[in-house]
């Protein structure tokens, strides 16, 4: 395989993950595809040979592209459209409701999450990737989730009372 | 029983990301795809380089300018190797042109025209003198080769009205045989200093007594007038051919080429010591005037010159540093400096001036760059100015003509056109980055557009080269007015009746 072939098929099977990794972490799209973008070009000149786990890789590099870029840029939550399959719309209810929870969490507490439990890093590498203490990563983990359940029993309970 | 509730949310969670609707690049859009870098960045890394390089380069050519090559290498250093050449039968008479002010290019001219005239064993090599003056290093560089000549070289002050005034005297009595047409002048060989006043102190003193040593020498070694050598150079005397014949300064005066060839034919001068009896009467004549590229050069090896050209190509850089892909501003900027550095070494520039200089190049280009509130500006500025003042330092001696330092206009008019470019050109260019996007209808308010049908209000105008549903804003519009564009509400115009010009249509 030509080493253009190879980053092709980097990018093909590890761009949709970060992608959504990182519209997650962002709340915006725009800001999203340009640190992943950003993400593979830094890749590409580490190179291919130098990546352990290309795509925890990615999605660490991505992350700090995305919080470097805040500074500069603050951040546009997009406004998600939803789908209208009437079969998805519990789903797609819930799906929503956890997301908009996620954005209510401080970016950096999003991106742990994030890492942790759609990239499955261990707390080690979580507390390399974003320089803090590994028991550090179990409370914030323990903190954002909780903040989560909150919200989402909130949410429950608001559409709860608005539903006939 | 909480740690599962946690996985069982963080499960959600990731199923939730995972089904998140994003738009995807696909990969031949992809950054990566385009190799490594923004395009931008790289074109500008890359120009960037290309520019550091070329400046070396160019840098590299100053110094060279600065040595003769031809010493340095040993070759075509012909006229001092053999003391005399013996002329070849039937061989054309070489005719030289000294023009203008004599600078460093004037002096390698002349001693190319030598070599070719011994190469093609001339028997006599004419040079033409018409000059206002020049530098004194090159003057003298063109005497001691006069002096040295392997073959007889003739100095002819002409046409009529030309003068060998300051360094064209040295250069006009160095010659073995000194030439003047009717109604021309040679003298006034005081030096000044390199501002053109007068210069001041002992350095008056110093200058004036190493000209009058080596016009004097001159004088002696051809046999002409050496008090009145002097007195060209303490007194500036200045004398007509008619006086300059009995005085002993030029030996006759000629008409022309034709007639000074025939009056020298015959006689005998010294070359290197030696007797060369000349043969020149109803020889041919070989014309070897400047090349292209001598005057191309003798053009800018001139200070103000060298300063406009520096200047120039640092506009052409900036601007193209600033719009990376315009191509041309940087080619022309490159190519304008390195020739100036090229200028700034054969004229014995400052090389602190150009360090200044080109530190103020890089300023202005970080100022395109980074935002200072003008600091980097200002400095730049500066830095541009002190440059151009210390690069051809006010105060060295020379002679009347050449103006061998940066002149007060060319100072106002770099610093001018650099306060002006940035203020109107940068300023104006960063305001249209910083322009909200416009595009289709936007683009179109206040612009004029003809009713394709009866607007009442709603109907459909064309402006542009579009079609566009319009509504009218202040009673209906007949179909084929004249309308314009007020506003933009989406996808529709908003328009009102342009009265002045419906107006005009009907009378």
């Amino acid at each position: 395989m030509s080493a253009d072939a190879a980053w092709e098929d980097l990018y093909e099977h590890e761009y949709p993950r970060l992608l959504r990794a990182l519209t997650a972490i962002a709340g915006d799209e725009g800001a999203a595809e340009d640190a992943v973008q950003e993400a593979f070009v830094r890749a590409f000149k580490q190179g291919l040979a130098a990546l352990d786990r290309p795509g925890a890789w990615l999605l660490v590099v991505a992350t700090r592209v995305l919080f470097r870029d805040r500074r500069r840029w603050p951040a546009v939550v997009a406004v998600e459209t939803l789908p209208m399959g009437r079969d998805e719309i519990d789903f797609a209810i819930e799906r929503a409701d956890l997301l908009a929870a996620l954005r209510q969490l401080p970016e950096r507490q999003r991106a742990v999450v994030v890492a942790r439990y759609y990239y499955d890093l261990s707390y080690e590498e979580i507390a390399k990737a974003f320089a803090i203490r590994s028991g550090t990563v179990g409370a914030t983990l323990s903190q954002a989730l909780a903040k989560l359940r909150a919200a989402q029993a909130a949410r429950q309970l608001v559409r709860g009372a608005l539903r006939p | 029983m909480n740690e599962r509730d946690l996985d069982g949310l963080g499960r959600a969670l990731a199923r939730a990301i995972d089904t998140q609707r994003v738009r995807e690049t696909p990969f031949a859009s992809s950054r990566l795809a385009a190799r490594s870098k923004p395009v931008t960045t790289r074109t500008f890394t890359f120009q960037l380089a290309l520019a550091i390089a070329l400046i070396t380069l160019g840098a590299a050519g100053a110094l060279l300018g600065r040595t003769d090559l031809t010493k340095d290498l040993g070759v075509a250093s012909g006229p001092r190797l053999v003391p005399v050449t013996r002329a070849a039968p039937g061989a054309p008479v070489v005719v030289g042109h000294i023009e203008d002010a004599i600078n460093p290019i004037t002096a390698r001219y002349v001693e190319r025209v030598i070599s070719d005239a011994q190469a093609a064993g001339a028997p006599a090599v004419v040079f033409v003198i018409n000059t206002p003056g020049g530098l004194i290093d090159s003057t003298y560089r063109i005497t001691t080769d006069f002096l040295n000549a392997p073959l007889p070289v003739v100095t002819y002050v002409a046409p009529s009205g030309a003068r060998a005034a300051s360094a064209g005297t040295f250069i006009t009595m160095a010659g073995a045989i000194a030439a003047m047409a009717p109604a021309t002048n040679i003298g006034a060989a005081h030096p000044v200093d390199s501002s053109g006043g007068d210069i001041q102190g002992d350095l008056r003193l110093k200058a004036e007594n190493d000209a009058v040593a080596q016009i004097t020498k001159i004088a002696k070694a051809r046999g002409r007038n050496e008090q009145w050598a002097e007195d060209a150079v303490r007194n500036s005397v200045s004398i007509r051919d008619d006086q300059a014949v009995p005085l002993k300064v030029v030996d006759l005066v000629a008409t022309g080429l034709a007639d000074l060839l025939a009056q020298i034919d015959g006689r005998t001068v010294q070359v290197n010591g030696q007797p060369v009896t000349l043969v020149t009467k109803a020889a041919a004549i070989d014309d070897d005037g400047m090349s292209p590229f001598e005057t191309f050069l003798h053009f800018v090896v001139d200070p103000q010159i060298a300063l406009l050209l520096f200047t120039i190509g640092t506009y052409g850089l900036i601007f193209e540093l600033s719009n990376p892909g315009l191509i041309f501003p940087g080619i022309i900027g490159v190519i304008a400096i390195v020739i100036a550095l090229f200028s700034f070494g054969t004229l014995d520039a400052n090389a602190a001036g150009i360090a200044l200089m080109i530190f103020a190049l890089v300023l202005f280009i970080a100022e395109v760059k980074v935002v200072s509130h003008g600091l980097l500006l200002a400095g730049g500025i500066a830095s541009l100015l002190l440059g151009a003042i210390i690069v051809f330092p006010p105060g060295r001696p020379t002679f009347p003509g050449l103006r061998n330092t940066a002149d007060p206009v060319t100072l106002l008019l770099i610093v001018g056109t650099a306060a002006l470019f940035f203020v109107i050109v940068v300023r104006l260019a960063i305001g249209f980055q910083r322009l909200p996007v416009a595009s289709g209808a936007t683009l179109l308010v206040g612009s004029l557009g003809v009713a394709r049908t009866d607007l009442a209000p709603t109907g459909i105008v064309r402006a542009g080269s579009d079609e566009w549903s319009a509504v009218s804003e202040g009673g209906p519009i007949p179909q084929g007015a004249v309308v314009r564009v007020r506003r933009v509400d989406g996808l529709r115009l908003i328009v009102g009746p342009e009265a002045s010009s419906s107006g005009r249509r009907e009378s």
